[in-house]
């Protein structure tokens, strides 16, 4: 949504990188959560009313995108929001109807810098299901 | 940068009042894209509300609002 028109949605998804190995690097943030008194509900935490999902960095893809997040401001607190082109990319290996619908719609309203996206995607080997995509909705490869 | 082509462009040929009505639907998503992160949160909230109690097509209802 930090690219796009306000969307409808209702989780939050914060990717980090563990900073040590561990079988289950998720243990520590819910025990303290809970500890603060939030409950969850399947796989949100429930933060100040926000379902909220901690997701460990799953491969290098995500690692790469987290390592290269963009500092934003959301009033005057600082977070961080994966760039444009990570984006799409993390979209296109989830690849899930609402990422598909997301990736048109990036498409359509953001500026994309398709020669880094290009580079980004060929690293991941991703850009024969980007070809495939962008030939499928929007005609040309 | 480069633009992906505009899927309307391609899909609406040369009905000229349809072009404009969705012309003027992109600029509003153009104006709505360029709004403070803040006020874009704003208008997710007010999203929600609208969205409670509506079904889904399998006869869940929507439910959640952030209170932030």
């Amino acid at each position: 949504m930090y690219y796009v028109e306000p969307l409808l949605t209702y989780d939050l998804a914060i990717f980090f990188i563990p900073i040590e190995e561990s079988l289950d690097v998720l243990a520590p943030i819910y025990k303290y959560l809970k500890e603060k008194g939030y409950k969850t509900q399947r796989e949100h935490i429930i933060i100040e009313s926000v379902p909220t999902q901690f997701i460990p960095v799953y491969n290098e893809l995500v690692r790469e995108a987290v390592q290269n997040s963009t500092e934003v401001k959301y009033g005057r607190i600082k977070t961080r929001v994966l760039g444009l082109e990570y984006l799409i990319a993390v979209m296109l290996q989830t690849y899930r109807a609402k990422d598909r619908e997301r990736i048109i719609k990036i498409f359509e309203e953001a500026k994309v810098d398709l020669k880094f996206l290009r580079k980004l995607l060929k690293k991941h080997n991703l850009y024969g299901k980007y070809a495939k995509f962008r030939g499928s909705y929007f005609g040309k490869k | 940068m480069e633009n992906m082509p505009n899927l309307e462009d391609r899909t609406l040929g040369k009905n000229e009042a349809l072009r404009n009505i969705f012309r003027a639907k992109s600029m509003r998503r153009k104006e709505l894209k360029e709004l403070p992160f803040e006020k874009k949160i704003e208008i997710l909230i007010q999203l929600q509300k609208m969205a409670k109690g509506v079904k889904r097509p399998g006869g869940k209802k929507d439910g959640i609002i952030w209170m932030i």
